[in-house]
């Protein structure tokens, strides 16, 4: 095993290079990467602005989400209390949760990601920018309208979880749960062009030598983290797909008198809930991990062991998703397995605990405001930790299920290991966002006031739920016993919320948001987010030779300041970054970046829009919005995938790399890949639902569409393929037409068209409807998913087509041409198998 | 994509494993017909998470550079807590 | 012993949370519960203060003390060995708990069907042919000593039913069935509560199971599948009560067991008067609650399905309390 033979090392012993660079370079630099001003600020995409905006959005999800907590709190304190009324705690917890977990908690290590991850792999910027920026603004216009509905009492009211059937319209006729479906619809989006954003940007835009063994820990947490989503995300896309499309077109998916099952939705959001517990504990655990050797001033002990365990936890936490079901009746064999997996997802963060004990012992921790966070960060944990291991013992779990019991544990879990990480976060990297630190006297209150404030709050919750106390409830009878402990827990409540009051205050006293001259490494930190930066992040790119080059080489600011690395200067005169190998970070090209603009901007209000107006049932006005949104993203992918006239440049050491590359090594490739591979997840989550509507109640399930119409179907979406694949070939002949590769895959593209439409009126001609059965609504939405992707196709044929007219498709390699392809050979794949499956499997195999 | 699915292969195993059983106790309920196909594909992948760990830990002693032996540690790391997540995950089979 | 100051009254006994009702258990579905629980809790509490003491040590601890925590072997120790073993015993003693506590059920055992609705529970006892044989509701009889298996379903959304000092909870779920086993040890009242969130008034969705001696309950199982009622006391609002039942069309949603009054929308109501508690789990029965409820249930539980009877006069209230006070 010999992974990726990379350059000559000796290559490398070349840098630094020895003397002073050109005049002009850094100004030139300066010019190429200067954010615009005033109002057209918002056009920024440079991570620098991006994710600080995003990064405080998050925060002040954080303190509403917080406030509505103060309230039930306030309302729990004492029984019978009349400060919330029923309808209204029950919108308020719902939208706690909700708010806290999809507004909060994922976004904010995304924003962390946006931030921090350049910085840290010495890239000038993420390798999309233009995506971080859409990500953001859907996420900042759709949660804030998202968060509106509270004060017009529309806010949804099933809790964060939305079980059918009481979130179907039968017993939630409002459009409040449709608030709730709509509304996570664009979080989905934006987590999700995080999620392709960070690996790409982790596995391709590292630093030259920071192969996979010198990757920092936050980078490995954020990879894991972005896989996760990429894997787990797909299951939520599609439950609140199949539920908005049960309340909207009463296609009964979870409806048991025909043919549905509400269990179904518990496997789909627990097969993302469970995962979205890890997604949120890896990046902020790898936040502790990136801290924790400078503030104990020596090096992490266990590295290599802790990659492990966050590689071992993405994989483990899904295989527990059903621990949230043991009370449900699922079979004890099956039961089992999801115990042993939730026993087995423990372990890793076993090692992390210790690993953080451990650097704790090799070094000299100093107690400031981030060592005080992390330690008790790491206590809170620990706890949650502990009583995580009781509930996932399924006898245990069958008493404490569903009671405040869980409410604690969950709190100790997130908070411990989430929130008080991020505070320590928030110190630790002020300097590099802030002209002032954060005061640490300050700083040692807020962090007492927090953390007893938690232990007072959440320590006698355990008792309450031991005695009795369900959880979601907006009162209890006197005379329950319940007084006690849930007035300590509000007192508690209060303490927590001081000490969050504190830290505003001390945001408005001391940030001071800057790029240029920031507070600095006030902690001392030894990796590379810490060399001195401006909006072209680096002035030229360091080569990495160890995990903490700011330790390891006294020397390296000094050089990288004075360009004596690789790409000091703007060769394209465009903002560029270098693309390297996914293990060894070996250089292989000069990514083109594009800079500010308007489009990404407006195609995130669209789509924001779309979602909120459709909940609204102002269906042309939302249609109208999701029209400008794709015609947006057209325009901005107009200018994207343009050659620069510069074929090769050198970035130092004599290394010359091409400016436009093709095929499967680029960025754009992955990219698509990643995001054929969460349409293929959602395919799969509705194959799985297909099957598991199939295996329950057989007498719901008739005679499908006739089966000799597979042959046709089958064969267009091949002929599509194939025609796909050999435009592709055809492209690189040089004596073709300019038309005749655009021509062969658009005629591919026609075919896998009439494959569906024949798919599609065929079921049509049968007794099935989406109304129907079980059956019927899971086929509509088979051909539903597979109707969108053709229309997507659709839309890339008019683009091809437009660029093939304007010659932009150019020979004999083309990424806007490749990515079509990839993507018209994964349509037919999906549509023949959806075909196949649903006309076979009711007894056909 | 080798170096990735040796990197990861404890762990693919473990993949493997679980939404086996998974499905085997879904379709079959439980049964001593879901009990025996789980004590098989657990014995099966126990043996292959365990010669994955150990290939990756003698691999670290012939390893030419760094990286390589890197690759190795965290191919066997995976092999290992495979090996003991599949055998968890084998004891309902005798328990329940 | 309980050093907590209590206010409960008396039928709040079965429903009160001191001493946990978890952690106080009263038959063999859930003793073991109860005893894993307390392992766990001391084993927990044993590891957090091994974790501290590490983390002491880490912090403060003499150089050499450090220096022994400070390297890959103590995580090897501390966070890979430690936990294995621990997890791995746990593990094995808790699937074999669940393994017997989900064993197979017999077949001879009494059953009952309890079906979840928004927010009462409809109880159905079922006959040897699994026939309904009695009709009740919010409150569970059953005898001491023996296994009742309960068929749990729901009507509408996902309840969950928890009788803590019996057994765990189990969903009831919307189209299915989920079998459940509950026993008392002895006679007693043991509160209930669903658990899964329900919509509205969720929290105020409690029952109660009462254990009788083998021999009460054949007789009270008699007694009432022959609607055999014991004599109600001679009051001269009765006959005027059982008038009003009908016209003020509570008969349309309740039924009286021997009457006329057969709906079936609302909680069967033919025990009423026995009952020890009113609003399903929340009131003490009494006069007074019964005429509050009445009146106007919605301001004592929000959302509930039964309308405010305002236009009722406290005559006739009382009337209707007295008789269904009779209903035992």
């Amino acid at each position: 095993m010999n992974p990726e033979k990379g350059l000559d090392p000796a290559v490398y012993e070349r840098l630094p290079r020895p003397g002073e660079r050109p005049e002009g370079e850094l100004d030139e630099l300066n010019r190429i990467w200067a954010a615009p001003t005033g109002i057209a600020k918002l056009t920024a995409v440079n991570n620098n602005y991006v994710g600080v905006w995003y990064v405080a959005t998050a925060f002040l999800f954080f303190i509403l989400a917080g406030v509505l907590a103060l309230a039930m709190r306030a309302q729990l304190a004492l029984p019978l209390q009349g400060i919330l009324p029923q309808e209204t705690y029950n919108q308020f917890f719902t939208m706690h949760g909700t708010i806290m977990m999809f507004l909060f908690a994922v976004p904010i290590m995304e924003a962390l990601g946006v931030l921090l991850l350049p910085q840290m792999l010495a890239a000038r910027d993420l390798p999309f920018p233009r995506l971080s920026a859409y990500a953001f603004w859907a996420y900042f216009v759709g949660g804030l309208c998202f968060f509106a509905s509270l004060f017009f009492g529309l806010a949804p009211n099933g809790g964060w979880f939305m079980y059918p059937p009481l979130t179907s319209t039968t017993y939630s006729p409002g459009i409040n749960a449709d608030f709730w479906l709509l509304g996570i619809g664009f979080i989905e989006i934006s987590a999700i062009a995080g999620a392709i954003e960070i690996i790409v940007g982790v596995l391709r835009t590292r630093a030259p030598g920071m192969s996979l063994r010198e990757m920092p820990i936050f980078a490995w947490g954020m990879l894991v983290f972005a896989g996760m989503i990429v894997i787990a995300f797909p299951a939520v896309i599609l439950g609140t797909l199949l539920l908005e499309l049960e309340r909207a077109l009463n296609w009964p998916f979870f409806d048991p008198t025909r043919g549905g099952d509400p269990a179904l939705w518990q496997h789909l959001f627990w097969f993302f809930g469970h995962p979205e517990v890890y997604i949120i504990f890896l990046p902020a655990s790898a936040l502790v991990s990136m801290m924790l050797p400078a503030l104990a001033r020596t090096r992490l002990v266990g590295h290599n062991l802790i990659v492990l365990a966050f590689l071992a936890t993405g994989f483990i936490s899904f295989g527990v998703w059903s621990h949230h079901m043991f009370a449900t009746g699922m079979p004890a064999l099956s039961v089992g397995f999801f115990s042993a997996a939730s026993m087995a997802v423990s372990v890793p963060a076993g090692i992390q605990v210790f690993s953080w004990i451990a650097t704790f012992a090799c070094g000299k921790p100093v107690f400031n405001t981030p060592t005080l966070f992390v330690i008790g960060g790491l206590v809170t944990f620990v706890i949650g930790g502990l009583t995580g291991v009781m509930v996932a013992l399924v006898p245990f779990d069958w008493q404490v299920h569903d009671t405040h019991f869980i409410v604690a544990h969950l709190h100790y879990v997130l908070i411990g290991g989430a929130v008080f990480p991020l505070f320590a976060v928030f110190y630790y990297w002020m300097g590099m966002t802030s002209r002032r630190a954060l005061s640490e006297r300050m700083g040692k209150w807020i962090f007492w006031l927090m953390f007893l404030g938690m232990q007072v709050i959440f320590l006698p919750m355990h008792l309450t739920g031991l005695m009795g106390m369900p959880r979601r409830v907006y009162t209890y009878m006197p005379g329950r016993d319940f007084e006690i402990t849930n007035m300590i827990s509000t007192i508690g409540a209060f303490i927590f919320a001081t000490g969050v009051l504190l830290f505003v205050i001390e945001l408005a006293r001391n940030f001071r948001f800057t790029v240029e001259d920031d507070a600095g490494n006030v902690y001392k930190g030894g990796t590379l987010e810490w060399l001195p930066t401006g909006l072209y992040s680096t002035r030229s790119i360091p080569l990495v030779r160890s995990r903490y080059p700011l330790w390891d080489d006294p020397n390296i600011c000094k050089d990288v300041e004075e360009g004596r690395y690789f790409l000091p200067n703007a060769p394209t005169g465009h903002r560029e970054t270098l693309i390297t190998s996914p293990i060894r970070a070996t250089p292989e090209y000069i990514q083109i970046m594009p800079g500010p603009s308007l489009w990404p901007f407006l195609s995130a209000i669209f789509t924001a829009g779309f979602f909120v107006i459709m909940t609204v049932q102002a269906y042309g006005v939302a249609v109208f919005s999701g029209v400008l949104a794709i015609l947006c993203v057209l325009r901005w992918m107009w200018d994207t995938d343009r050659p620069v006239a510069v074929e090769h440049v050198d970035i130092g050491a004599g290394i010359a790399l091409p400016t436009y590359v093709t095929g499967s090594r680029t960025h754009g490739w992955w990219a698509m890949i990643i995001l054929l591979i969460v349409i293929g997840m959602i395919f799969l989550m509705a194959v799985f639902s297909y099957l598991y509507l199939y295996g329950i109640p057989p007498e719901f399930w008739i005679k499908p569409a006739d089966r000799r119409w597979l042959f046709p179907i089958v064969a267009l979406y091949a002929l599509a393929a194939l025609l796909a694949w050999l435009g592709r070939h055809v492209l690189t002949r040089k004596r073709v037409s300019t038309w005749a590769p655009s021509a062969l895959l658009l005629w591919g593209m026609v075919a896998a068209a009439a494959a569906f439409v024949i798919d599609f009126v065929t079921w049509r001609t049968t007794r099935i409807t989406g109304e129907t059965s079980g059956q019927g609504a899971i086929v509509h939405a088979l051909l539903a998913l597979q109707g969108c992707l053709v229309a997507i196709l659709a839309l890339m044929g008019g683009f091809l087509a437009a660029r093939t007219a304007r010659a932009l498709v150019t020979k004999p390699r083309n990424n806007t041409f490749d990515l079509i392809t990839l993507f018209t050979l994964y349509l037919a794949g999906q549509g023949a198998a959806s075909a196949l499956l649903t006309r076979l499997v009711p007894g056909g195999l | 994509m080798r170096s990735w699915a040796y990197l990861l292969g404890g762990l693919l195993v473990w993949t493997v494993h679980f939404f086996g059983l998974y499905t085997a106790s879904s379709i079959l309920l439980t049964s001593t017909t879901a009990r025996v196909i789980t004590a098989l594909l657990t014995i099966v992948c126990l043996a292959i998470a365990g010669t994955l760990a150990a290939r990756g830990w003698a691999g670290r002693a012939r390893a030419p550079d760094e990286v390589v032996h890197w690759v190795h540690t965290i191919a066997a790391l995976s092999g290992a807590i495979a090996f003991l997540a599949v055998l968890w995950q084998g004891l309902p089979a005798l328990l329940i | 012993m309980w050093p907590l100051i209590s206010t409960r009254s008396a039928v709040g006994d079965a429903l009160g949370g001191w001493p946990p009702p978890v952690l106080d258990p009263a038959g063999p579905y859930a003793n073991p519960l109860a005893t894993l629980s307390w392992v766990l809790f001391g084993g927990a509490g044993l590891v957090f203060l091994v974790v501290l003491a590490a983390l002491w040590i880490a912090l403060f601890g003499t150089a050499a003390r450090k220096e022994k925590l400070g390297g890959t072997r103590a995580i090897w120790i501390g966070g890979v060995a430690f936990p294995v073993v621990v997890l791995s015993v746990l593990l094995v003693w808790g699937l074999s708990m669940t393994g017997s506590l989900t064993a197979p059920i017999r077949g001879d055992e009494m059953r009952v069907k309890v079906t979840g609705e928004m927010w009462w529970w409809r109880i159905a006892y079922l006959g040897a042919d699994g026939g309904a044989v009695l009709h009740d509701a919010n409150e569970l009889h059953i005898p001491v000593g023996r296994p009742v298996v309960l068929e749990l379903e729901s009507a509408d959304v996902i309840h969950n039913f928890w009788v803590p000092r019996l057994s765990g909870k189990l969903d009831m779920i919307p189209g299915r069935t989920n079998i459940m086993r509950i026993q008392a040890d002895a006679p007693g009242v043991f509160g209930g509560q669903c658990a899964e969130y329900c919509g509205g008034p969720h929290a105020l969705m409690g029952f109660v199971v009462v254990a009788h001696h083998s021999e009460d309950f054949a007789r009270l199982m008699t007694a009432r599948r022959a609607n055999i009622r014991p004599p109600a006391p001679a009051h001269p609002d009765l006959a005027r009560g059982a008038q009003l039942f009908g016209s003020a069309g509570c008969a349309a949603c309740h039924r009286v067991a021997g009457t006329g009054a057969n709906g079936a929308a609302g909680p069967d109501l033919s025990y009423v008067g026995s009952r020890q508690t009113l609003g399903a789990g929340i009131l003490p029965n009494n006069r007074g609650t019964l005429m509050g409820w009445i009146g106007n249930s919605q301001a004592i539980k929000p959302g509930n399905r039964m309308p405010p009877y305002s236009m009722l006069s406290s005559d006739d209230l009382r009337a209707l309390a007295v008789y269904l006070e009779a209903q035992r």
